[in-house]
């Protein structure tokens, strides 16, 4: 027969790290808003250790300031929502984390993320395009940390100033300069605000029929049959192309400039808002990197995280973020950067004014679908087998066939 | 990852279970497995207690499901009590994360309980506990806790923290559990295996058993010699330097552990020779002595008194051993027996075979015979010669004796004993005897 065990003895033990669990671990809770808030806080964060140098700074800052240890750990921003509803099937997870879209608005459906209307957070510090993303249903669940959109890279080394309007661009193009783009619907989304396209109307329909987007494929098609235009849909090649030199132009995301920096030199990579057309700007896709909080953090833990926060977005810190990292876009309005100070920052922010925000009330299915839908007709439209007029209404009839608009 | 970066990492470690015990959401679901694992516990003892009361051991040659039943009482409890609690925290909206990872360790262990309770049916208890508390148990213990850690963090990351720095190349965390934990299971296992495939083939075919377990040993000790390369290997050494660190260790290494390998050598030739097998009775330092385990180091035995003693092998293999066994497993033993003077020598033969015929440990073939040894001081001088097992010489020489006293006994017939005769010389005064002994003394 099978060794025999002591049940006694066993259920004692249990029974004894039961009831210290339970006594060592309540009281916590009751007492943390009478407590100062110093602990420990764990975030997940999006940026690699080479893009999250300043951010980092910031937060060693604040636990010199507050005594709180923050715990950071760095998920790659597409696993972030999976580890994230994982974790906190666990009752883990982090206290705070940040993600950005499309994951903003399933994150916020989930119910896995906290109100924060109970909590001092003044949302009036915030550009408008980020505010879209942290409300849902007239409540607070995010707070925005930064921006990110597409705007034009080049070569110092070949472009002494670089193009304002898009008739200069296609005009350096011709004469020989290079010009790489990373080929598909929503990185090339930022042309149809040239010719007056939007991305929805006021009712919050696809407005692609409306206007702008056959334009801009028909322009697109002109740029594409230029010699030296680098389209392709291999976003690594495109980029190697431009830091190689073979390029002198680039429209890269905001999030890529600190590694194009690494690879060619500080000196050698410019920046500047997207070309003009006819003195409409360039509506780039924006994404804001959001913070939430976890549902199931202690409250002592969420007052730090709401402290935490405020610390990020204030314009002290949200100057530091932008200026040190010159790749992120600050969200509070009250940060002014002089371009003489970081003229790289100051096309950044100049960007993200006429940026183009998803209302996250429409994700994942609005942006998977228009960006599902889009891409195939980009392809065909480029490759000519369909009309750009015909493709635009494709797209904006499929994309309400699939969100059940009519 | 350095070992600063090791530091921070496990600091950091501490810090999110330390957040995470705080939840109110992970305290619930740890106090419900916690409720759950004592209920489960009181379940399994009574069910235990039922099963001792009620049913007693099954016929020989049935199936005794009793260890199995009683095994599997504690995860089965516990998987329908987590089946039954977690709906219901669920539906009030609480993580039931950890009850799920709980349920998957309960399947995995009520399949383990499952086999042992089957396993120790088919094998002796004493070996299957072995294996149970040395490979199972522990095995089963590891994998909750990489399982557990694995939910809190990232194991890969847990597994490259270099810990210290040998020979110029980085030690990680994982790399010593390998080459440990490891290594730890993998002999165990190799061991373990090396018994199972014994005792099948000698339980189920008709294989040499000494070829068997020396084929099995040697294979064993390859099996954990690759392991312990492997685990080496996985340290990552740099070899180069290993390789001029050994060869300086080599040669006083060699000196200090001659013996052990003039030992091991001599297992090895005793394995496959075959000189000696388990079951052998020999003679070693004047004790005669079973042969239990042929090792490939030593051997051990046992005297009748069943004291064990471990026998290098370099002994046996270079010196005379006396074995009782190696042909056959008989003895010629003679039991002496004096009668008078009186008796008739053919009926002493007659009395004395027929004793033992009738023992039933003596070999009628070769048969017992009676040797007429001597013209004894007080006795005509007897032998009996019996063909027995060499192990039951003490019991079986002790009975033959005790049927000849009866058998004499019944035929009358005498077995003296040493006489002496005593002449008693009177009339000499106690001072004459004195005086001439102190003369005597004197003299000399």
């Amino acid at each position: 027969m099978p060794q025999k065990t002591h049940p006694s003895s066993l259920i004692s033990i249990i029974l004894l790290i039961g009831l210290l669990l339970v006594l060592g671990c309540s009281p916590v809770d009751t007492e943390a808003e009478d407590q100062p808030i110093a602990g420990q806080l764990l975030l997940w964060h999006p940026f690699p250790a080479e893009d999250g140098a300043t951010f980092n700074r910031i937060l060693d800052e604040y636990e010199n300031l507050n005594g709180v240890k923050i715990v950071r750990e760095f998920i790659p921003p597409e696993e972030m929502q999976e580890e994230y509803e994982e974790a906190v099937s666990l009752g883990l997870g982090p206290d705070i984390f940040i993600i950005s879209q499309p994951f903003v608005g399933p994150i916020i459906r989930s119910g896995f993320v906290r109100e924060l209307d109970e909590f001092d957070i003044d949302t009036s510090i915030f550009v408008l395009p980020s505010q879209r993303q942290i409300r849902w249903q007239s409540k607070l669940y995010g707070v925005p940390l930064s921006m990110i959109t597409s705007v034009l890279c080049y070569n110092r080394d070949l472009v002494d100033e670089p193009p304002t309007t898009l008739t200069e661009l296609v005009d350096d193009t011709r004469n020989g300069q290079r010009l790489a783009i990373y080929s598909n619907f929503a990185s090339m989304f930022w042309g149809i605000a040239l010719y007056e396209g939007r991305l929805l109307n006021e009712s919050g329909k696809v407005a692609l029929s409306e206007g702008g987007y056959a334009e801009w494929m028909a322009q697109l098609q002109e740029i594409r049959n230029i010699p030296s235009v680098i389209m392709q849909d291999d976003a690594i090649a495109v980029r190697t192309a431009f830091t190689e030199g073979q390029a002198a132009y680039y429209v890269c995301f905001s999030a890529e400039i600190p590694t194009l920096r690494q690879a060619m030199g500080a000196d050698k990579l410019g920046v500047a808002p997207l070309p003009q057309h006819n003195d409409n700007a360039a509506g780039a896709l924006m994404g804001v990197n959001t913070l939430f909080i976890n549902r199931l953090s202690t409250e002592s833990n969420a007052l730090e995280a709401v402290d935490l926060i405020n610390f990020l977005t204030n314009a002290q810190q949200q100057t530091r973020l932008a200026l040190d990292s010159e790749a992120q876009i600050p969200v509070n309005f009250k940060v002014n950067i002089d371009p003489q100070l970081s003229p790289t920052v100051a096309a950044l922010v100049e960007q993200s004014r006429t940026a183009v925000a998803f209302p996250f009330q429409f994700q994942p299915q609005s942006s998977l679908a228009i960006n599902v839908h889009g891409e195939e007709y980009y392809t065909l439209v480029l490759e000519g087998e369909v009309t750009p007029e015909e493709a635009a209404v494709a797209i904006t009839e499929a994309t309400h066939r699939d969100l059940g608009i009519e | 990852m350095t070992q600063s970066e090791g530091l921070e990492f496990v600091s950091n470690l501490f810090s999110q279970i330390q957040i995470f015990l705080l939840r109110p959401s992970v305290q619930i679901q740890l106090l419900v497995i916690l409720i759950i694992l004592a209920i489960s516990a009181i379940v399994s003892r009574i069910v235990g207690h039922r099963i001792q009361h009620h049913f007693p051991p099954p016929d020989h040659g049935r199936f005794d499901w009793r260890p199995a039943l009683h095994l599997c009482a504690f995860p089965t409890t516990a998987l329908i009590l987590t089946f039954i609690i977690a709906p219901i925290l669920f539906s009030q909206g609480q993580a039931v994360g950890w009850l799920v990872v709980f349920v998957s360790i309960l399947w995995l262990w009520l399949f383990y309980r499952l086999i042992l309770g089957v396993v120790y049916v088919i094998f002796p208890n004493d070996s299957v506990r072995r294996f149970q508390t040395r490979f199972f148990g522990p095995l089963f213990g590891v994998f909750v806790l990489l399982r557990i850690l694995g939910q809190i963090t990232d194991l890969e990351a847990i597994s490259e923290i270099i810990l210290a720095t040998l020979f110029e190349s980085p030690i990680t965390l994982g790399a010593l559990f390998l080459t440990t934990v490891g290594l730890y299971f993998w002999i165990d296992g190799v061991w373990g295996l090396n018994y199972i495939v014994n005792h099948g083939f000698k339980r189920f075919t008709a294989v040499n058993h000494g070829v068997l377990e020396a084929s099995l040993t040697l294979a064993s000790y390859l099996l954990v010699i690759m392991g312990v390369v492997v685990a080496v290997g996985a340290l990552g050494l740099d070899t180069t330097t290993v390789a001029a660190v050994g060869g300086g260790l080599s040669v006083g290494i060699g000196f200090g552990l001659r013996e052990v390998l003039a030992n091991f050598i001599s297992g090895i030739i005793l394995l496959f020779e075959q000189a000696i097998r388990p079951g052998d009775v020999m003679e070693i330092d004047d004790q005669r002595v079973i042969v239990d385990k042929l090792g490939i180091r030593s051997t051990l035995v046992h005297t009748q008194d069943n004291v064990e003693i471990i026998v290098p092998n370099e002994t046996i293999l270079t010196s005379a051993v006396k074995t009782y066994t190696k042909t056959n497993n008989l003895i010629r033993w003679l039991i002496p027996v004096g009668v008078s003077y009186s008796s008739d020598p053919d009926e002493i033969q007659e009395a004395l075979l027929a004793v033992a015929a009738r023992h039933p440990e003596v070999q009628t073939e070769p048969a017992p015979m009676v040797f007429f040894e001597d013209f004894g001081a007080s006795s005509l001088d007897f032998q009996l010669a019996v063909w027995i097992d060499p192990i039951r010489v003490k019991p079986v020489s002790s009975q033959i004796r005790f049927m000849i006293w009866k058998e004499f006994a019944e035929r009358d017939i005498e077995i003296p004993f040493p006489q002496r005769d005593l002449h008693i010389r009177s009339g000499v005064p106690w001072e004459q005897l004195e005086q001439s002994s102190d003369s005597e003394e004197k003299s000399d």
